[in-house]
């Protein structure tokens, strides 16, 4: 099964002001995912901007995606301090379908396909609709003349898409368009968080519904993902990482060793790396 | 004047210069010891008695944070302590000062290690993205610098600066210019006349500076009395090959005691004198302005009797501290970092500090790797 990433690196530049640079957890975590993904799953790619384009083939890191990098373009008006994954949705229209979108901080384990046999949309889990997470929509400044379409039932829970696998191009047209359309629109500029997942991943599930097409969830609950053995999710650990240097190293160092245990042509090229070279082992 | 300014220093000698290549600004960043980078700010309601811990507040030095990659926030660092000595915190009633170890790799700065300082008692300061209340009523005096070289005129203060933080840059004048910025801390009794100072060291050289208040006094400086005619002191400095930070605290009889020294590519001897740290943190004795930087144990003996900076010292323990590569050794006493309150992967009850962010949004499956 085909597997694709995005790096658009727009939002980094414009929180921290400099180039585009990988932090070290981000960059072992993606070379261990693409690696998993390679062995149990299938064909990866990596659609990336001009800057992580460059970033990449400086480091001969292009070549650890089987079907190569394809350049990434995002649309004009959308707030990448805002709609910090926009860059995604923007990858997800170009990918021929089926594919499985996978966030770089997340690494699959095992092979996924035999439980998407028959599938049309798959993502990692559930949430809930906690209300400081996904706001009241009404709440959103949108522009004048936007309106939520009718046909979206707001009771139905989001899904995250740190995994996203889709067969079917309608409904990833709709999903692409409406969630383009709604952060084209939106007005919000401060708020970081809410604007982006109810863009990405509460009008996914709402789009499926209007189309009748059901959502499978690897975990239906967020309280099974404690459980689960297939999937890591840095997620908002991703943070601790950022900003506590013990955490960040211990854990680059786990990348490492298991990237030289069970992929040791990985472990060279990371090994090979500037930035990894410290945590060589 | 944006919050971050207010507690603004100078830091231009974390940029790399322009002959300086990348592995040489990685190697001099590496070797320098913490320094003041801010101030943690410690209330009540972010007190949280099961974990014995703050989730502190944090005013950066917008200069130096800017500098990092990433900057620092200010919310989500915590820091441990008993209920007592917590009680004994609040009670200060003012921020305490944070002091950062910086890596470089690449040529990109980033911060190492964080720890908070209430005189002799240091406390790790660690991220784990616990939310905290910002802190009310904070208040900053107005920051003064010298507008261009080291000023000539000695001005002092108009009185004693009492129970006071306050901190400053200085310039040496003449043979060599450091500029630098410290620290000080005049403790409740003492008296100590401020006021930007210029102070004789030697017949070619002095020191001159200007101060702003640390948090809650008025502006001012210090006027350093000195027990020994090589007596001085510094905080940040760049001379020659030699930069580095430091703090110092002053304690009555013009003895002096430094919280870190720090220097980097100090290669000896200049002009016939040297920065010779002998300072004191907590009850160990430390040195430092040597090659490289460090922070180890020195036996009085050590030092070097013509250095400007001279101090009392004595030996003893210390408690927690956790820098290394010249900073503190280990601590006394350990404390088990908290990842991320466990019971806030489910969202159920309340949580440490009122977190209402979703905890369990801090990863899954990381014991997979």
């Amino acid at each position: 099964m085909n597997g694709f990433y995005s790096l658009w690196t727009a939002p980094s530049a414009a929180e921290a002001g400099k180039g585009f640079a990988m932090a070290d957890h981000d960059l072992v975590c993606l070379l261990l995912s693409v690696a998993c993904w390679e062995r149990y799953n299938g064909k990866s790619r990596l659609y990336a901007d001009e800057a992580a384009t460059k970033y990449f083939l400086e480091r001969d890191l292009d070549r650890i995606f089987s079907r190569g990098l394809e350049a990434l373009s995002v649309p004009k008006g959308i707030d990448p301090k805002v709609f910090w994954a926009a860059g995604k949705l923007c990858a997800l229209s170009m990918e021929d379908l089926p594919s499985a979108m996978i966030d770089t901080d997340l690494i699959v384990w095992q092979g996924i396909g035999k439980q998407l046999k028959g599938t049309s949309l798959a993502v990692i889990h559930r949430e809930e609709l906690n209300p400081e997470i996904y706001p009241d929509p009404g709440l959103f400044r949108m522009a004048k003349g936007y309106h939520f379409p009718k046909s979206w039932d707001f009771n139905i829970r989001p899904a995250n898409t740190a995994l996203l696998f889709m067969r079917d191009e309608v409904l990833r047209d709709a999903y692409v368009s409406e969630s383009l359309r709604f952060m084209q629109n939106c007005e919000e500029h401060e708020d970081m968080l809410c604007p982006m997942v109810f863009a990405e991943q509460r009008i996914l599930p709402m789009v499926a519904g209007s189309l009748g097409i059901n959502t499978f969830a690897f975990c239906e609950r967020i309280e099974h993902l404690r459980e689960q053995k297939m999937f890591t999710h840095l997620w908002g650990h991703k943070n601790v990482f950022k900003y506590n240097r013990d955490e960040q190293k211990a854990f680059v160092r786990r990348c490492m060793l298991r990237m030289r245990r069970d992929f040791p042509e990985m472990y060279e090229r990371a090994a090979a790396l500037a930035e990894l070279r410290e945590y060589t082992c | 004047m944006k919050e971050e300014e207010k507690v603004a220093r100078r830091f231009d000698w974390l940029d790399r210069a322009e002959a300086e290549t990348v592995p040489a600004y990685d190697k001099r960043i590496n070797e320098l010891s913490a320094f003041h980078a801010g101030y943690a700010f410690l209330t009540r309601e972010n007190y949280c008695e099961e974990f014995s811990a703050f989730a502190v507040y944090v005013l950066w030095n917008g200069e130096c944070n800017k500098k990092l990659t990433p900057p620092l926030p200010s919310g989500g660092f915590m820091m441990h302590c008993g209920r007592d000595e917590a009680e004994e915190l609040l009670a200060l009633g003012h921020g305490l000062p944070i002091f950062i170890k910086l890596y470089s790799k690449l040529g990109m700065l980033h911060a190492e290690e964080l720890a908070v300082a209430d005189g002799e008692r240091i406390y790790d300061l660690y991220f784990n993205g616990c939310e905290c209340i910002t802190p009310q009523g904070l208040c900053f005096s107005d920051r003064k610098d010298p507008s261009g070289p080291a000023e000539e005129e000695k001005r002092r203060s108009s009185g004693p600066l009492r129970g006071s933080y306050f901190s400053g840059s200085f310039f040496r004048g003449r043979s060599s210019y450091p500029g630098g910025s410290f620290f000080h801390r005049a403790y409740p009794g003492s008296s100590y006349p401020g006021g930007s100072y210029r102070t004789a060291l030697s017949a070619g050289s002095y020191v001159t500076g200007s101060y702003v208040t640390g948090s809650f006094s008025g502006y001012g400086g210090t006027y350093v009395s000195y027990g020994g005619s090589y007596q001085a002191q510094g905080g940040s400095y760049r001379a020659g090959g030699l930069s580095g930070s430091y703090l110092s605290w002053l304690f009555g009889g013009g003895s002096y005691r430094y919280l870190y020294g720090a220097g980097s590519g100090f290669s000896g001897i200049f002009g016939g004198s040297y920065f010779a740290g002998s300072f004191r943190f907590g009850r160990w004795i430390f040195g430092s302005f040597s090659q490289g930087s460090y922070l180890g144990y020195q036996s009085y003996g050590s030092f070097h009797r013509s250095s400007f900076f001279t101090g009392s010292y004595y030996a003893g323990s210390y408690q927690r501290g956790s820098f290394t590569r010249g900073g503190f050794s280990e601590p006394l006493q350990e404390s088990e970092l908290l990842p991320y309150p466990e019971e806030n992967f489910y969202n159920a009850g309340p949580s440490v500090f009122g977190v209402r962010r979703l905890s369990w949004e801090l990863g899954y499956g990381l014991d997979l790797i």
